[in-house]
């Protein structure tokens, strides 16, 4: 991850890199059930793939959330 | 008008170690009234209360611990006359004696000459509901007093009904707790504050849709002639998937099980068939499903295509719009998944929150709603 989001991930055992980062935001989760508040980021891949990827700060755990195409 | 929901006292216990003096006795089984007799009944105890109550209802009650061979022989000889008098029936035998059973065209005198075999046999008190689904009956039982409704009332009897003219007004204000779910989805409806059922989105629809007993799945049948060779698959889909999903909602059910057949000009069929293991009436993953049997195509030119589906109401999972239960644990998240692939890597807290959230703002979760 650099400043502006990640800049690669893995997926599938391929090395996708971001072309472009669509959209970012973050979600407080429901604090009640002690879930964190988790960090989202829409990108485009290097191979003209659009994912969503969350992040959770407190963990440093990642996860690639939704994959649209 | 048609089922009886009861609640019997007084029972006739069929042992002859039962100890208690008839009209005194009160019955108790785990923490709660099974059975009292006559002045116990008429002071206000009935067969479901908790066992606390009985003191200060009832000083003078005879308390008894309830054994099993009081009233075995009893229930199964109303069980056996009411299989000879009802269409179907359910009986209660934990909180007392009591369910319901379906009579067609029950009327005050009907009811009348049914409680005289009843009282002369097993039990000497009833309290009952009678409307058109067991569920409405279940309620009226317990609450008709309160809303003033109609009853008949007799020789140790008290018959609420519910005039059919009045169910539907009265739907929606069945309270959620006679309904028989999960504690899960239970607890989902407190947290939001839902009490009855015309709160809780597409539910009153469903439980219109279901009967007492286990219903055979219904089946639909759409037929298309098709344009030709310039018919593209896609509009085929969308056109096929859209007058599924309008019927679905029309009637407030889903599909699990879709069969396409195509037919050739020669007469020839093909088909292909599938079955999926819940419900769903959403426009995409009707669409989801549609497309996963449109992928492969007859050797020859169709040129008529038949879908037939079964449908069943909605699991109520469903009727929330989003799944919560099994999100996380099987790997399956919002529903749409099929195109989507949603959650890849789980997250470990519920996606419905979230995704429902996002729908208002985030264009690319309207696309296809």
């Amino acid at each position: 991850m650099n400043q502006e989001g990640p800049y690669a991930f893995r997926w599938q055992r391929r090395y996708v890199r971001v072309a472009k980062i669509l959209d970012s935001w973050r979600d407080v989760g429901e604090w009640w059930n002690a879930e964190p508040e988790l960090w989202f980021w829409r990108v485009q891949g290097m191979e003209q793939g659009v994912y969503e990827l969350a992040w959770d700060p407190q963990s440093d755990r990642w996860w690639l959330y939704r994959i649209y195409d | 008008m048609g089922f009886i929901a009861w609640r019997l006292g007084g029972l006739y216990p069929s042992a002859s170690s039962f100890p208690g003096t008839a009209s005194d006795a009160v019955v108790v089984r785990r923490q709660s009234v099974y059975d009292c007799g006559m002045a116990a009944w008429d002071a206000g105890i009935r067969p479901g209360q908790a066992a606390r109550e009985v003191r200060w209802r009832y000083p003078s009650a005879q308390v008894l611990a309830w054994r099993p061979d009081w009233y075995q022989a009893t229930q199964e000889a109303l069980g056996d006359w009411l299989a000879g008098h009802a269409a179907r029936f359910a009986m209660e035998t934990v909180e007392g004696m009591g369910g319901w059973w379906e009579y067609p065209r029950l009327d005050a005198e009907t009811w009348r000459n049914l409680w005289g075999e009843v009282q002369s046999h097993w039990a000497r008190r009833c309290q009952a509901g009678v409307a058109g689904h067991p569920l409405l009956a279940r309620w009226i039982r317990e609450e008709g007093e309160r809303w003033h409704l109609p009853q008949w009332r007799g020789d140790g009897y008290t018959v609420y009904y519910l005039p059919e003219e009045k169910e539907t007004k009265f739907w929606p204000y069945l309270p959620l707790r006679y309904l028989n779910v999960s504690p899960a989805l239970r607890e989902r409806w407190w947290r939001y504050g839902w009490e009855c059922v015309g709160q809780v989105p597409g539910l009153l629809e469903r439980l219109r849709l279901l009967p007492a007993g286990a219903a055979p799945p219904e089946r639909l049948l759409l037929r298309e002639t098709l344009a030709g060779e310039g018919e593209v698959l896609g509009r085929l889909l969308e056109y096929l998937g859209g007058q599924l999903t309008k019927v679905l909602a029309e009637r407030g059910v889903g599909v699990d099980w879709i069969r396409v057949e195509w037919r050739g000009e020669g007469g020839e069929r093909w088909h292909k068939a599938r079955r999926w293991p819940e419900a769903v009436g959403e426009r995409r993953r009707v669409l989801a499903r549609l497309s996963s049997l449109l992928q492969v195509l007859p050797p020859w030119p169709p040129v008529e295509i038949a879908i037939e589906a079964e449908v069943h109401p909605l699991s109520t999972a469903q009727l929330g719009f989003w799944k919560e239960g099994d999100g996380g644990k099987k790997g399956r998240g919002m529903a749409g998944e099929a195109e989507e692939r949603v959650g890849v890597g789980n997250l470990a807290w519920p996606q419905w929150r979230r995704e429902t959230m996002w729908s208002f703002w985030d264009p690319w979760r309207r696309v296809g709603r």
